[in-house]
Order: structure tokens, then sequence, then C-alpha cells
């Protein structure tokens, strides 16, 4: 029946738009609702005439490829699918005549090979720089198309340029969403976002990374876990006491800063819980991430870059290591064996280091190079 | 009774309303007429405790809608019926409850008639463990109840309702964890910008925008970051631009960190340049970041939080705020002064903050207490 054929082609239309692996099946569908043999579905540039997106049926992919490559060039309804206002369909005969047809490459030979010769073409997409269009292809055998076909294409049409409009919006969001995760994957300190029910709506890189050395933080399937009770305890207190909080209390927000023990010996983990109220859906089964957990790891934080110390004090290479090796603690004699100097050498260096920092003092002289810190992972 | 065009026109109406939840009034009045009903409800359960997340109505009088809510989860037969149906489940009266029945319960017989309904057919988009979604038509005693033909087209649109609920979720999805990762970025003491290929800012976070108020070193300009310090300004044009250079493969090769001075203060801000490559690629339209940049503001760096010092070594009240000046390059006798202690008092502290921490060389304290600095704003 015509009616349920038409029904399941917008149902696919608007699938593809959610999934576009699913554009293939939907302009089949579309292909053969409307009476064709192949259909398009086109960006293009303004400015070019040149597609940018393309996606079909029924056009063999290295057709599909040289198309893109060079032959769109010779599309001569290029120009006037770009004219074409938004409400209005487009056909053949409307451009060209069966003369100028055999007269063009693209129709003569290009479309003969795939055979394909007629078109009906709507507008899905349409701004300053860019167009888009769906189009129904037809074989020679089938002729021009008719009255019909003209009007189902144009019933389908406003659900193509739903669906695109999904795919650009989803496409959009998503985007803005990566370029966040991916901000956040660059920092040396774990991040999580924390879902009411305790469920890890998203963990960065360098969180992950310090769940995989399994030394006492955890990321499960039900949430974030860490191994030390007592962290664990002061964990679930804070995302309790963020749960309590009604919108419009953030600024009372208590903020939580404890320590929580790793696995192994060594200087515990800092861990902060902030809220992070999401409106009115803090509802338990909400999706949103209510809570944010940073988890810094002091064994693997990076010293100030020797790069930076040599360039803002003008350190040489030996200054500007010792620099380094008193930020991460170790002691002048410490340093001196593993590098195999002598003690005078190292005091020489300590001193033009703390002439060219103008830091007379041990702690002044550590705090300004703990200053230097790249909060990030290196590059 | 309801033409193609009738239909057609309902779906467009429909996928518009998962574009633009503004968009559900439009929709369910369609959805009304088509199905000789009048009115339509769209309504989102959460199911533990059961309570609406949303509420989209046609042809319900405000005020009504209001009672309609109080009432309707307590004593409509609906409800726990409604509760049994499965995702893509179309239902109606008659499946629950006979005539007879209807003048018995108190919804139908004394609720309804007062909002001018009776009747109803639903269906079901989606029904998981945490969530319950329906959309209905009601009508009036004298619409009398739906018939087959309603029955079918409720059916026909079901999936379509589904697709726009699923647009929907998947937009607020993404906008939620974006706008959560804006808010986690927002927590971070270190200012933090995304910059697009032709430098201009596409995003800058609290701390950015705080540390631009004193205009000292560097000013935030939609156009891009300028820079003061000519060198700074240089490094930072480089930076930007082997960033843009990178290919894809390249992520983990590209920036560059580098000091900007002030003005107003000899110590300078520390600047991190990150590259931020797209995933996939994007559409010309979509504004697009290319790099990130951290900068760092030492004079907001913050120390330990006091209640965490005091917990993590058990230090007491005075001890805590010792190590915190000590950490910010207070010199003893500076501190003594400070606070308005002898200076043998502020030994004392310090020989039991040594002792506490397991320090004995004061460059050890602050390394370790450094350790302890939150990565993280002190609201």
């Amino acid at each position: 029946m015509q009616g349920d054929n038409l029904l399941a082609t917008i149902e696919a239309i608007h699938a593809a738009g959610l999934d576009e692996s699913l554009w293939p099946q939907a302009l089949a569908a579309t292909a053969r609702t409307v009476g064709g043999n192949a259909a398009t579905l086109e960006v293009f540039g303004k400015q070019t005439l040149r597609p940018t997106q393309m996606y079909s049926f029924g056009v063999p992919r290295h057709e599909e490829i040289a198309y893109l490559a060079q032959l769109a060039e010779t599309n001569i309804r290029l120009p006037f699918v770009a004219e074409q206002p938004l409400d209005d369909m487009l056909w053949d005969f409307k451009i060209v005549d069966e003369g100028a047809m055999r007269r063009s490459p693209f129709y003569a030979e290009f479309l003969a090979r795939m055979d394909m010769r007629y078109f009906v073409s709507g507008i899905v997409h349409k701004t300053a720089d860019e167009f888009a269009a769906v189009c129904v292809h037809r074989s020679a055998k089938m002729g021009h198309i008719e009255r019909d076909g003209i009007a189902t294409l144009r019933a389908l049409v406003p659900h193509v340029r739903q669906a695109f409009d999904v795919a650009r919006r989803l496409k959009r969001s998503g985007d803005a969403r990566d370029q966040l995760e991916r901000t956040l994957d660059w920092l040396a300190d774990g991040v999580a976002l924390i879902r009411a029910d305790g469920a890890v709506v998203y963990a960065n890189d360098s969180l992950q990374a310090m769940a995989r050395r399994n030394d006492g933080v955890h990321l499960r399937k039900h949430g974030f876990e860490l191994a030390d009770p007592a962290g664990q305890q002061k964990f679930a207190a804070a995302l309790a006491a963020v749960l309590r909080l009604k919108i419009g209390e953030l600024r009372h927000a208590p903020i939580a800063d404890f320590i929580a023990a790793r696995s192994s010996p060594g200087q515990p983990y800092l861990v902060s819980v902030r809220p992070l109220i999401a409106g009115p859906a803090s509802a338990p089964a909400s999706p949103h991430a209510v809570a944010i957990v940073f988890v810094r790891d002091p064994l693997a934080r990076n010293p100030a870059a020797t790069d930076t110390l040599r360039e803002l004090f003008g350190l040489t290479e030996a200054e500007a290591v010792l620099a380094q090796a008193l930020q991460s603690g170790m002691t002048l004699s410490e340093y001196a064996r593993r590098r195999a100097l002598s003690l005078n050498t190292v005091y020489t260096h300590l001193r033009r280091l703390r002439e060219k920092t103008g830091c007379s003092r041990m702690p002044e002289l550590i705090h300004k190079l703990n200053e230097l810190r790249v909060p990030l992972r290196r590059y | 009774m309801a033409t193609r065009d009738d239909l057609l026109a309902t779906l467009e109406s429909i996928h518009a309303a998962g574009l633009d939840e503004r968009e559900w009034p439009a929709a369910l009045s369609a959805v009304t007429h088509l199905l000789g009903a009048v009115a339509a409800t769209f309504e989102e359960f959460a199911k533990t405790p059961l309570q609406h997340r949303a509420f989209h109505t046609f042809g319900l009088p405000p005020l009504r809608e209001l009672e309609y809510v109080d009432q309707y989860i307590a004593c409509s037969p609906r409800i726990p019926a409604g509760l049994t149906w499965r995702t893509g489940r179309v239902a109606w009266d008659y499946q629950i409850l006979d005539e007879a029945a209807m003048r018995r319960d108190i919804f139908y017989s004394e609720f309804l008639p007062r909002c001018g309904l009776r009747y109803s057919i639903a269906a079901v988009l989606l029904h998981t463990p945490d969530e319950f979604t329906v959309v209905a038509a009601q009508r009036s005693a004298k619409q009398g109840h739906v018939d087959r033909g309603e029955i079918r087209l409720m059916r026909q649109l079901l999936p379509h309702l589904q697709q726009a609920y699923d647009v929907a979720a998947r937009l607020r999805g993404n906008r939620s964890i974006g706008e959560s990762l804006e808010r986690t970025l927002d927590w971070l003491a270190d200012g933090v910008a995304l910059i697009g290929a032709d430098g201009a800012v596409v995003y800058a976070n609290e701390s950015l925008h705080e540390i631009a108020r004193d205009a000292d070193g560097f000013r935030l300009k939609k156009s891009g970051i300028e820079f003061f310090d000519p060198q700074a300004r240089q490094r930072f044009g480089a930076a930007l631009a082997a960033v843009l250079r990178l290919k894809s493969g390249d992520v983990e090769h590209g920036g560059a960190d580098f000091v900007a001075a002030r003005s107003a203060h000899p110590q300078p801000y520390l600047v991190s340049v990150r590259p931020l490559l797209a995933a996939r690629a994007s559409p010309p339209a979509s504004p697009h970041a290319a790099a990130i940049v951290f900068v760092r503001d030492p004079l907001t760096g913050g120390t330990a939080a006091t209640g965490t010092l005091r917990e993590l070594f058990g230090l007491t009240e005075a001890e805590a705020a010792l190590a915190q000046a000590l950490q910010s390059g207070v010199t003893l006798a500076e501190y003594a002064r400070q606070r308005a202690l002898s200076l043998n008092t502020v030994y004392t502290h310090l020989r039991r903050l040594r002792e506490k921490t397991g320090c004995n060389r004061m460059a050890e304290l602050i390394h370790r207490l450094n350790e302890l600095r939150l990565p993280l704003r002190g609201d």
C-alpha cells in the first residue's frame, strides 16, 4: 500500500538523522517510494558549487568517488539547484530538454553509464555558505518524473530536512562535548563526573590511567571507589551531602577535600568533591552528573619543565636539572651521589640557582619552582 | 476522517517537537485532531519514586493541569496498568476497565468529567526500570471510546513519537554532559580557554575571566588572547601556528609551555598551549576549537586547605596556619610579627609541624605542603 510505504520511508529518513550510516537505507526507501533507481543527499559549498558531503543509494562507490573528485564540475544541474527555492521542486524539463541532455557529458556519459538519466530534487538546507539537496534518479527506461513522483518527494522533503537538522545538531552538541572532554584529558589530575546513584558519567584520561595502576583508586561499573575505607567513607559522605543540596544552594555547598591512602606505601591521594547541580533534574534516576571528583596523585606530578626554568631565569642545563631535583624533595648529597658530582660542584650550581632566581632561602626557592609546574600531562 | 496530509503534517510536528520541546503543545494539538480527541498529553515519569520529569499538554486548561498532576498519579487506575505495559505498546480504556467499572471509579466518574474527559488511547514511547514515557490522546464522553481506525493511527504515530523522543534525549544528554564539563572547568584555579583556528576564543572558564579582569599581562578578547609581553605574544602565536599544522595522528606531540610577564607583579603567568584535534571531520559551520590554552596565575595559586592539613597530620589550628604561611613564602620572623606571636612560640609550632609531618628539612616540608595544594578555586 502506497500510504504504508510512505510512512515507512519517513521513518527510515528520521532514523538516518539519528545514525548517518542509515542514509543509504533511507535513500533506498525514498527512491522506491518516489519511483527511481537511485537517490542521493548532497551538501554543496555555495560559492564553489562543489559537493562537501554525500550519501547515496544506487550509485556505485567508484562512481561516487569520481563524482566527488571532479565530475561534479560537469553537473549542469547544479547552478539551478543552487538557485532552487526551499519549497520548490526541480526536475529535468524545467532546466534542459532532450537535445541538451544528449550534448551534456554529464547526462550522456556519467549518468548513462550508471543507467540514470532523469531526476527530481528538493532543497533540504540552505544558508549563505552551503546548501543541501535530496535527489531521486530515474533510468532512461523509467522516463521523466511524473506528477505523482514529484508530489511524493515533495511530501518527503520536510522530513529529510528535519532529519538533516537533527544530524547537524547532534553533531554540533557532540563536538562541543568532545572538545571539553579533550580539554579535561590534558589535566594531570584525575577528574570524574558522578551521577546521583554514584555511577561515573565521565572520567578523564588521567583518572583512567590512575585506575589502571590499581593503586587505591578504582573505576567500577557502579561507580568511583577508593580502596582506603576512611577515604571511601568520606567520599560517600561528600556525595550524600551534595545530593541533599537543593537548587539555589550551590553557594553553600559543602566543599569536601580529603586524603585517601593508596594501596602501596607512598604519599596519599588528595581527593576533592564538588557539587554540580544541573537544574531541576536531580531525581535519583536522572542521567545528569551531580558531582565532580578531582583526584591528585602527588607521585604522578610533573616538576617544572627545564625549558621553562632555563628560559625564565637563564639557567644552564645543570642548574635547571638541580632545580628539578630539589623540587622533587631530593637532598643535595643524594643528588651529588646520583649524578656523580662533587658536593662542591653541586653547591656552586645551587649558589647560581639562588642568584638567578633571586631566592636566597631554600623554602622560597622551592616555592618559586613549584609555581612553575604545569598542571597538565606532558606533551 | 483523517486524511493522509493530516497524518503527514502530524508526523512533521512530532519531529519538530523532538528538536525543540516547546513544540510539544503544537504536536499534541495535531495528535488530538488526528485522533478525534479533545486533549493530548506527553508525560515522562521517573519511576522511583513515581513523579513527573516532563509534562506537556494540549487541550487541558492550565489550572486543571496542576490538579491533574496532583490527583492523576494518586488515583488514576491507568497508572498501575500503564506500569505493566512495555515499550511500544498502544493501549486503551477497555483493556483496563469496562463502562461499569468506570462508573464506580473515582478518577473516571469524578475527576475526568470535571475536565470534560473520559476515554483515552496511550502509546508507550519508552519503559525502562528507571522511566516511563507515554503519549495519550484524551477523548470526551461524547467522542466515545476509540475505534479500530484510531488505534491504527496511534500505532502509525508511535515510531515517530519514539524517534522524536530519542532525538530530544540525545540532544539533552550531550548538552547536559557539556554543561557539566564546563562547570568542571569552572572549578579549576587555572584559567582555561578553547581557541579556534583563527585565534578566536571559543570558550573561557571563570578563572580565566577573573584573571583577565585585572588586564595585567594579557587581555581576553573575542578575537583572541592578547599578551602585552612581546616575547609571550610571539611564543603564543608560534605555539598556535604549530598546533594548527598538526595532523590528527600527531596530537601527543604538539604543545608549548612558556611564561608571560605582567606589569604589576614580578611573578609571571605560566602559559600552556595544547592541541585539540577533532576526533572526526566537522562541517564548516561548527564553531571549532583547535587549541587549549591554560593560564596559571601564581598569585591565585592558593595554599593547602587548613582542614586538609589538620586532618592529614593531626595539626592544631595554629600549626596549620603556620604551614599555610610558610607555603606562601612568609618568613618565620614576618609570621611572628603579623600574628603578634613571640618567635619562641612560632619555633615551637614549627617543631611540632616538622614532627607531625615527618619532614626535618624546611625544603622537604614546603614540598610536602605544596603537594597538598588544591588545583581548584577556593570558593
